[in-house]
């Protein structure tokens, strides 16, 4: 059994789309978040022994512990093959899910950051230019034919539509149609939907 | 295109001769990759791209950054380093230094691997540009709280996962013995004793060898 930590409207959302797609038995754990805008209220300190830093998302499945949205998809699409979220290990498309996975959370992760936080408007962060980021973003969802991988859904798919969704409703991102129309195909798969209803728990 | 051929193996134990091509620049974030294709026993060649930082045209990464591999057995490419990581762990099993899918360390190991390049390296990148980290939007924490987490694991270790090196440690402890004893790192009897274990494995010292000059 796969227990998901999770707090509604948050990161941790998209995990919960995730394990919808999984197909396996899951349960959520609703776990007390601070907000981007300030609100909730701290996680009990017991909680680091789950998350080191009393944030959302992590999992506990049958007594291994991951954390991080890229680890936890990575982890549950190769645990779980017959989901078919992650190309095989033979696959010569595993090379470039490994690479868009850790790109997610790396520099797709740290720019549009550094653009909220106003940090990149007189000197470099050292994260990456937002324009080279943006580029490579674009292409790589102009390829999505209709997903990353082809005609197979991912769990980097998920990671993708849900890091679009939430750039686009901040204007970090440009609503070009590329963006928008592969969201929207991805927010219309049924498992999205369900997760949408599970979202409060 | 400047190649050199770098390493002999034994091709009884990898059965059909596989061949990883590095994308490398001396002494940058690629060098630690030699000394992680040391550590598996894979076959591998070093490129040495021209114009760093700047385009090398036959330089398959993005944004033209290093460390990224192609696996010569299929032509794909692979960027970031966790990725590179996790993939050349997969592909070389052998050698024991990442956990396999079933592995119960297979969710740590990927925790740390994702932890490195979304929360250490953004948190080290703020402090060093000054810049306050905004807790409750940024997907990561300051160098602080970071390091408190590390330092946590390390205090079991001797390695991230225990009691076994693994890829992660090539991450971290290069990243850490890079630093050194600069003011952005928080001083650490663990962390010291961690980079000494590390360094002092033979693979550091052959990979060192090879990293090249400028």
């Amino acid at each position: 059994m796969i227990t998901l930590y999770h707090a509604p409207r948050s990161r941790s959302s998209m995990i919960v789309w995730l394990l919808e797609e999984l197909g396996q038995p899951y349960k959520i754990e609703l776990t007390p978040i601070i907000y981007g805008n300030g609100t909730g209220a701290p996680a009990p300190e017991s909680y680091r022994a789950i998350h080191p830093h009393k944030k959302v998302p992590a999992i506990d499945h049958d007594g291994v512990k991951v954390f991080e949205c890229a680890g936890i998809a990575a982890y549950v699409a190769d645990r779980f093959p017959q989901s078919n979220l992650a190309p095989k290990p033979d696959d010569p498309k595993r090379g470039l899910y490994a690479s868009l996975m850790a790109y997610w959370a790396g520099p797709l992760n740290a720019i549009p950051t550094a653009r909220m936080g106003g940090w990149d408007k007189d000197k470099p962060t050292g994260f990456g230019t937002f324009d080279e980021m943006e580029a490579f973003l674009e292409k790589t969802i102009g390829a999505a034919d209709p997903w990353l991988f082809g005609k197979d859904f991912s769990a980097a798919d998920v990671l993708y539509a849900a890091a679009l969704n939430f750039y686009m409703m901040f204007d970090l991102l440009p609503k070009k149609p590329v963006y928008v129309d592969y969201a929207a195909r991805a927010n219309e798969r049924p498992a999205a939907k369900r997760a949408q209803e599970r979202d409060n728990g | 295109m400047m190649l050199s051929a770098v390493q002999g193996y034994n091709q009884a134990d990898l059965g059909e001769a596989t061949m990883i091509t590095l994308f490398h620049y001396p002494q940058t974030r690629s060098s630690r990759f030699i000394f992680l294709l040391e550590e598996l026993g894979a076959p591998y060649q070093i490129h040495q791209i021209t114009n760093f930082p700047g385009k090398d045209p036959n330089n398959p990464h993005p944004h033209g950054k290093v460390p990224a591999i192609r696996d010569e057995d299929t032509g794909e490419v692979v960027y970031e380093s966790p990725a590179i990581a996790l993939y050349l762990t997969d592909k070389f099993p052998k050698a024991g230094i990442g956990p396999t899918v079933g592995e119960n360390t297979r969710g740590a190991y990927l925790s740390w691997l994702v932890y490195y390049g979304s929360v250490l390296e953004p948190a080290f990148m703020s402090k060093f540009t000054n810049q306050p980290v905004p807790r409750p939007q940024a997907g990561w924490v300051d160098v602080e709280e970071a390091m408190a987490h590390v330092i946590g694991a390390l205090s079991k270790g001797p390695y991230l996962l225990g009691e076994k090196f693994s890829a992660a440690d090539v991450l971290y402890g290069t990243t850490f013995a890079m630093f050194g004893k600069s003011p952005m790192m928080p001083k650490s009897d663990v962390i010291d004793l961690y980079v000494k274990h590390v360094t002092e494995r033979p693979a550091l010292a052959r990979a060192q060898a090879k990293d090249g000059t400028r």
